[in-house]
Order: C-alpha cells, then sequence, then structure tokens
C-alpha cells in the first residue's frame, strides 16, 4: 500500500474511533444535565434515560478503547516518526491523558454500579460530573497533541526559515540546531531514497544529537499552551458533544414518532436534550469565529484553501468578522507562491536542497488540495447554517408554545435530521483541518513520508485494521440493541 | 537522566497490568468451561455467570494498565519503541487485533447471556477467552527480542528481518510459559472468588475446589515450560541466564543476582501445586481458596522481577551482555520528577478508589448475592 492509501487507513480509523468518541463524551455531558434535571424534578423518566445513557457509554467505552488502542498504535506503529513527538512535545499531554483516562475508566465503573445504591442522589451525580469531567480533559489532551501538528508552537521562526509566508509560532522554545539536524537528516534520506525518516529515530543519532546540541525542547508544557490548541480545544469538544446530544435527540424522536401512546414523554425528553444541542450549536457558531481566526493566523495556505483564494482577493465573511471590512484583501496562493519564489534566504540549504525549492514545492502541493479543501468546507458551512436555523426553530418550541401544539411531529423530524447533520458537520470539519494541513504532517515542518514505517504495509494489515474496526462496531451496535431492549436488572429500569 | 525513576515507574505499571491481564485470561477460559458444563449441568450456569462478572469488573484496569505502559515506554524509551515497532510489526498487529477482538467479545458475550441459543454463547465465550491469550502472543515478542534481539541487523539506521524476528527461539517457551502461568492465575482467583460465594450459596463451593486444582495443576505444564525457557536462555540470553542462576553458576558474568527471586517462584509455584490439589478435595477449607490467590500473584511478581531486574544494567541481552538501559532512555527534554510523581500518585490514588470498588462490587454485590 502507497502513503495515499495508509494515510487513508488512519483516517479511517480515526473517524471510527471518533463515533465511540462522540457517544462518550456528548453522552456524558447529556447524562450530567440529564440526571441534575431528573434529581431537581425527582422525574423517573429523566432517571431512566440517565441510566439508558449510561449502559450505551460503557458499552461505547469498552469499543472506544479498543479502536483508541488501536489508533494508538497506528501512530506509533504506522508512523514511527511521531514517536519523536511522544518523547518530547507530546509528553506532558500523553502523560496527564493516562490520569484522564484513569479517572474515566474507575468512574464509569463506579457511575454504573452505583444507580440508586446512595440515599443521597447528589453522591451518585458528583461521580458522573466528575466522570463527565474526565471524559472532557481526555479529549481536550488528546486534541493538543493534534493542535501541536497543525501550529508547531514553540518553534518561533523555524517554520518561517523555510517558508517565507509562515508565521512565528510563539516563542523559541526548542532548540533550532536539534531541530533543523533531524530536519536536514529527513530531508536528505527522501532526496537519497534511502528509506523511511522514523529509522532515524534511533539511539545513536538522537544521543549523537543530545550530546551535541543538549535537549530538543525547554519547555515540556508547550503543546498545552498554544493559542491554537486552546481554541481548538473548546472547537473540537463543542463539535463531538454536539454531535452526542443530537444522536440522543435523534433516538428520542424516532421513538417519539414510532410510539404515539408514549409522544408526550419522548417529546418533553427531546425538547429538554434538543435545547441544549441548540444553545451548544450558537455557541459554536461564536467559537467557529476564533478558530477560524486561528486558521487565519497560523495556517495561511489552510486558510487560502478554505477561502478558495487562488489569487489573492476578499473573503467577506473573514472580512466582516476578522476586520470589520467585507473587502479586506487577504493573501491567497499567488502571494505564497510569490514569496516562496522571491525567498529572502535564497542560499540557504537542507540537505543539500535549497529552501526556496523546498519552500515553491510544498506550496504548490498545497494549492492543489484548494478545491477539495473549499468545497468540503462550504458543505460544512451550508450544514452548519441549516442546522442553526433548525436550533432557532427547536428553541421558538420553548418560546412559541401555542404555535408548535399539535405540530410536535415537525419537531421530531427535525430532530431526526440533525441525527444525521451534527455528525456530518463534525466530519466534515475534521477533514477540512486534517487535509488542510497537507503536505505537512507537522505544519512547515515534517511530512507524512518522513514519519512512516519501514515496513510495507500489506493487505493483511488493511484486512486486520478494517476488519477489527467493522466487527468491534457491528458488535457494538449490537450489543447497545440488546441492552437497550433488555437492560440489566440491577438499574431497576422497569419497562422501557 | 537518572533512569532509577523511569524504572520504577514502569515496573510498577508492569507488575499491576500483568497481575489484571493474568487474572482476566484465566477467569475468561474458566467462565467459558463453566457455560460449557452448563449445558449438561445447571449448576455451573450460576458461577459461570459470577466469574465473568468478576472478568468484566477487572478487565478496565488491566486495559487502563496496558495503554499506560505504552506511554511510559515511548515517553521514557523512545528509540527503543521505534525499534520494537519497526522489528515486531507483525507481532504487535496480533496483540491489537486481539484487544480489539477481546474487548468487543467480551461486551457480547455479557449482553448475549440468555439471550442468544446457549451453544452460540458459548462460541462467542470461546473467541473472548482465546482472544486474550492472543495479546499476549503478540507482546510477549517484546520481551523475547530484549532477551535475544533476533531479526535486528542494524541500529542506525534501524533496520532487520520482520520474518526473523518472528523464529526468536526465546519467544516459544515464554509465550506457553505465560499462557499457563496465566490460566493457574485465574482459575485460582475464579477460586477464591466462589470460595467467598459458597458461604452463602453452597451449590458453587464444588467449582470453587475445581478451578483450583486446575489452578493447581497448570503449575506442572508451567513449570515444564518454565525449564524450557531456563534452559533457552542459556543459549540465547546468557547474560540474564547468569543473573538467575549467579550463585550456583559463579563463573558466567552478571551484575545481577535475581537467583532469590527465581527460586522464591519455583517453591512458590510447588506450594500452589500442593494447596489447589488440597482445595479441590476440601474445597469447604476456603482458607485455601484465599490464601492462594496471593500466593500465585507473589509468584508472577517474583518471576517477573527476576525475568525484568535479571537484565538490568542493560534494556537489551546480547550475549553476554547487552545495551545499557541508559542508551535508549529519553534525552529529548528534561522531566521534570514532580510532574511524573504527582501524575502516577494521581493514576494510583484513582486505581485505589477502584479497587475499593470492585472489592464492594464483587464481594457484597456479586459473590454474596443470592
Amino acid at each position: 500500500m502507497d502513503l495515499r492509501g495508509i494515510l487513508d487507513l488512519s483516517a479511517l480509523g480515526i473517524y471510527m474511533h471518533s463515533i465511540t468518541v462522540a457517544i462518550v463524551i456528548g453522552f456524558s455531558v447529556t447524562l450530567t444535565i440529564i440526571e441534575f434535571l431528573g434529581i431537581v424534578k425527582r422525574d423517573h423518566n429523566y432517571m431512566k434515560l440517565a441510566k439508558q445513557i449510561s449502559l450505551v457509554i460503557v458499552i461505547a467505552f469498552v469499543y472506544g478503547a479498543a479502536t483508541g488502542t488501536l489508533v494508538e498504535f497506528g501512530l506509533v506503529q504506522v508512523w514511527n516518526g511521531v514517536i519523536l513527538g511522544i518523547g518530547s512535545f507530546f509528553f506532558t499531554p500523553l502523560f496527564l491523558e493516562l490520569v484522564a483516562f484513569t479517572i474515566e475508566a474507575t468512574l464509569l465503573v463506579a457511575l454504573l454500579y452505583t444507580w440508586d445504591k446512595f440515599k443521597n442522589p447528589w453522591i451518585h451525580w458528583m461521580i458522573t460530573i466528575t466522570y463527565t469531567a474526565g471524559a472532557l480533559f481526555s479529549g481536550a489532551l488528546i486534541t493538543s497533541v493534534n493542535s501541536w501538528m497543525q501550529a508547531p508552537w514553540g518553534t518561533g521562526e523555524i517554520v518561517k526559515t523555510i517558508y517565507p509566508w509562515a508565521p512565528v509560532y510563539g516563542p523559541l522554545l526548542v532548540n533550532t540546531d536539534f531541530l533543523l539536524s533531524v530536519k536536514e537528516a529527513l530531508v536528505s534520506m527522501k532526496v537519497s531514497s534511502t528509506g523511511s525518516g522514523a529509522t532515524l529515530i534511533n539511539p545513536t543519532v538522537l544521543n549523537t544529537l543530545t550530546n551535541s546540541y543538549d535537549e530538543l525542547l525547554k519547555d515540556v508544557w508547550v503543546s498545552l499552551t498554544s493559542p491554537y490548541a486552546l481554541t481548538s480545544i473548546i472547537h473540537q469538544l463543542l463539535a463531538t458533544t454536539i454531535v452526542g446530544v443530537y444522536w440522543i435527540a435523534g433516538a428520542l424522536a424516532y421513538n417519539g414518532l414510532r410510539k404515539k401512546e408514549k409522544r408526550e414523554n419522548y417529546l418533553r425528553l427531546f425538547k429538554t436534550i434538543a435545547l441544549v444541542g441548540s444553545i451548544l450549536l450558537i455557541v459554536q457558531g461564536v467559537e467557529g469565529h476564533e478558530q477560524g481566526l486561528m486558521v487565519y493566523i497560523y495556517q495561511p495556505t489552510k486558510f487560502a484553501m478554505i477561502a478558495g483564494l487562488e489569487k489573492s482577493g476578499p473573503y467577506p465573511a473573514a472580512g466582516l468578522t476578522i476586520f470589520g471590512d467585507i473587502n479586506y484583501v487577504f493573501k491567497g496562493f499567488d502571494y505564497l507562491i510569490q514569496v516562496s519564489e522571491n525567498h529572502p534566504n535564497p542560499d540557504l540549504k537542507i540537505g543539500g536542497v535549497p529552501v526556496k525549492e523546498i519552500a515553491l514545492a510544498d506550496t504548490l502541493k498545497a494549492f492543489e488540495k484548494l478545491p477539495l479543501v473549499k468545497t468540503l468546507y462550504e458543505v460544512k458551512i451550508g450544514l452548519a447554517a441549516v442546522s442553526l436555523l433548525i436550533s432557532l426553530i427547536i428553541i421558538s418550541s420553548f418560546v412559541f408554545k401555542k404555535f408548535w401544539r399539535g405540530r410536535e411531529k415537525i419537531l421530531f423530524y427535525f430532530g431526526l435530521a440533525m441525527f444525521f447533520i451534527a455528525p456530518a458537520m463534525a466530519g466534515l470539519g475534521w477533514a477540512v483541518r486534517e487535509i488542510g494541513r497537507k503536505p505537512w504532517t507537522v505544519y512547515g515542518l515534517l511530512y507524512p513520508e518522513e514519519l512512516v514505517t519501514p515496513n510495507p504495509i500489506g493487505i493483511e494489515v488493511v484486512l486486520t485494521i478494517i476488519g477489527g474496526l467493522l466487527l468491534g462496531l457491528l458488535m457494538t451496535f449490537t450489543t447497545i440493541y440488546l441492552v437497550l431492549k433488555k437492560p440489566p436488572r440491577f438499574l431497576k429500569m422497569g419497562e422501557v | 537522566m537518572d533512569v532509577t525513576l523511569p524504572l520504577t515507574i514502569l515496573g510498577l505499571i508492569l507488575l499491576i497490568h500483568l497481575t489484571f491481564v493474568n487474572i482476566n485470561i484465566g477467569l475468561g477460559f474458566y467462565s467459558v468451561i463453566l457455560r460449557w458444563r452448563s449445558l449438561s449441568d445447571i449448576e455451573a450456569a450460576k458461577p459461570a455467570r459470577k466469574v465473568f462478572k468478576f472478568l468484566v469488573a477487572t478487565e478496565v484496569v488491566s486495559g487502563v494498565y496496558g495503554t499506560m505502559i505504552t506511554v511510559v515506554l515511548a515517553g521514557f524509551w523512545p528509540t527503543l519503541v521505534n525499534i520494537a515497532t519497526i522489528i515486531l510489526f507483525i507481532p504487535l498487529l496480533v496483540s491489537i487485533t486481539g484487544i480489539i477482538v477481546r474487548l468487543t467479545s467480551i461486551a457480547a458475550y455479557w449482553y448475549t447471556w440468555d439471550k442468544v441459543d446457549a451453544k452460540i454463547h458459548l462460541a462467542i465465550g470461546l473467541v473472548m477467552a482465546f482472544s486474550g491469550l492472543a495479546i499476549p502472543a503478540g507482546f510477549r515478542y517484546i520481551f523475547a527480542f530484549i532477551d535475544n534481539p533476533a531479526g535486528l541487523t542494524s541500529l542506525n539506521p534501524i533496520s532487520g528481518n520482520t520474518i526473523e524476528a518472528l523464529m526468536n527461539p526465546v519467544y516459544p517457551p515464554l509465550l506457553l510459559h505465560t499462557f499457563f502461568g496465566a490460566l493457574s492465575i485465574g482459575f485460582l482467583a475464579a477460586s477464591a472468588g466462589l470460595a467467598w460465594s459458597s458461604k452463602i450459596d453452597k451449590t458453587v463451593e464444588r467449582w470453587s475446589g475445581c478451578a483450583g486444582l486446575l489452578g493447581g495443576l497448570m503449575i506442572i505444564p508451567q513449570g515444564l515450560t518454565g525449564f524450557w525457557f531456563w534452559s533457552v536462555l542459556s543459549f540465547y540470553s546468557p547474560y540474564l541466564f547468569a543473573s538467575l542462576n549467579k550463585p550456583f553458576l559463579p563463573l558466567q558474568n552478571s551484575l545481577m543476582d535475581v537467583s532469590y527471586f527465581f527460586l522464591g517462584m519455583v517453591l512458590l509455584s510447588i506450594v500452589i501445586l500442593v494447596f489447589g490439589i488440597a482445595h479441590y478435595y476440601q474445597p469447604y477449607r476456603r482458607w485455601t481458596a484465599y490464601i492462594l490467590v496471593p500466593l500465585s500473584i507473589a509468584a508472577l511478581i517474583f518471576g517477573e522481577i527476576a525475568h525484568d531486574i535479571g537484565r538490568l544494567p542493560y534494556m537489551v541481552i546480547v550475549g553476554e551482555a547487552g545495551v545499557p538501559v541508559e542508551i535508549f532512555i529519553n534525552r529529548l527534554i528534561f522531566i521534570e520528577p514532580t510532574l511524573i510523581i504527582s501524575t502516577v500518585s494521581a493514576i494510583l490514588f484513582f486505581t485505589a478508589i477502584f479497587i475499593t470498588l470492585l472489592y464492594l462490587y464483587l464481594i457484597k454485590g456479586i459473590l454474596e448475592e443470592l
């Protein structure tokens, strides 16, 4: 399998893992709210729904742990070069992730088996909210790792040395000589086609470099302090939560349409959850602006892709929200190519290759992705507009109660639509995020071919991974179906 | 960087992980054995379910700690992990597949109980039990590799023969030794759990005795494969062999002496065999079952310490010497000991909470349920 295929396989793994992430994160936020309302209102139906949600979370967590392991091994086994990052830039978030994972795993068991076990129901709710905090913390840490690959904070002007259009990524917290030596060796290897750069992550090379230059990274917290990471964490957690919330709302809407005799009850639950989703969507709309701003500042090629700027020119939406001027002229690929051609360091070479040549070639490679990324982004924005409209309609059902009386089925249909629109939006958003940073894996610094395993990825590997994911997904949904149909007796849920 | 803290943390996490993993593998098999027996003897159905609930409750810990080992290894010894993932690509893939199938089949086995035909459920159980073996089947290659780095041809750039790595002569006895050990510990854990349960429900008493017997008898093949492993080490990992036998083979060169742990493991194994058989004949003496669990865990810990400490000061043994631990240690960053200690403390704190909950869940919720 070639590099393209390996990238696609990794994307498939991440997308399938994200299904369980959306359930674990989105459902846990919903569970916290629903259990809270159930306790406050002393409402049996809320509590029953909360128990159902907790059951689904447990199953999804198990599958999520399995696919998460797959993604984790995908990183260290298929993209071996990432190990360099785990030993440096990602060390702290991944170590803290172990704490988050332990909190999640231990409290999830506690959460499930202590329903109705405490005289004071708020004790159980405290377990729920702590578990939810653990799940969100876990999501935040993993997002920070991805964010460093999007905007390599702490590298100062290093990227700008190669790509003159690049910004400065914060204060210089890395050892420039060390990093450039690694890059030099990787480029040399690529030019001479002597194999994967991952094979250079060995004791001989790294010990020689540390003996010569000392440590690679001076601040182990760097990936958690980047403004790009902070914005991304909020954006990603909101997106994931929205998906989970609307999956529950959609399931309730489906039941509300199917079971006429229980429609009132389903409507009440649906409206509560859909309201949460709607509010989060509106917040996400505001936050999306911040995320866009980060892309504009730290990823010039990605911004030009999503704005469709083959040539510099206005991009009204961003011009209005960032500068208050719809005619503001943003820099397009023509500018990025031009400054690469007129490189300020034309004599500088990396691995024997002039940086001007590297900058120009990579900018052109990024330019090739423009039509795809622009299309994905526009579809995503279109769906976001539709979902915002639906959110306002759902909110209106709380304001104009008389108008909606007798028209509840319409709300259910909107809920069903959001069941599909919410994950489509999140999936497209993630695709824009990931494809938009190409041709690099670490923006402006490392390419996928420098990080990939030297081992051939054969059909047996592909079948194992896809087969494992599909089998797991099938078993998960079968189990969720069975368990919701006949919940365990200890939950005392009665008829469902 | 001083390697004491990283080694201590790796050792601690590895021992917790291996203890739970071994218990879980054995519990899975015993649950399926009882499930199979329940097709003809309805009395076996209840203990089969209890044993499996025990597994479900503890699987989380082994999984979480397994993930921790990956992060600790890649964080502290990134180059070693890179070498292993390149040379042991195929075995690690086997483990990953095993993890996916294991976790999902546990969920399926749990939730399809009494919801599908008994034979179909048994088939799901077999998938669950055997997939548990697939995980160490892959990961034990790493241990075999650091005992004898078969397949590695160059360190810079890393290159090797992934097929030759599969032929590592240290691997087969190590794996079989692991399998029988896991079955032994798991069966003995089931025996203790069912012994506690028999305080209220006498019908499970005999199944506690059977588990004790099986767990005890597993010591025999474990001992035989252990002897095989020991003799293979003399050829392919002489430094480790010398560490294991230092007082008896003073001419061999080793800086470590782990013979006391090695002998301790052997002696504990003999005691386990005797007590296991005794419990089968007198299952009403519950204390024998209770004592078998800490004994078997102690034997496991002694064995792992002998195997892993015996390798020091090397991380990878090459003949009568090796590549020191310091060569692989992460020097890319300065790792603050306070960050590591506080992180590990938090992990251990939540693990303690979990074990307390597990105790309440198992003892009060399952084992004593009527």
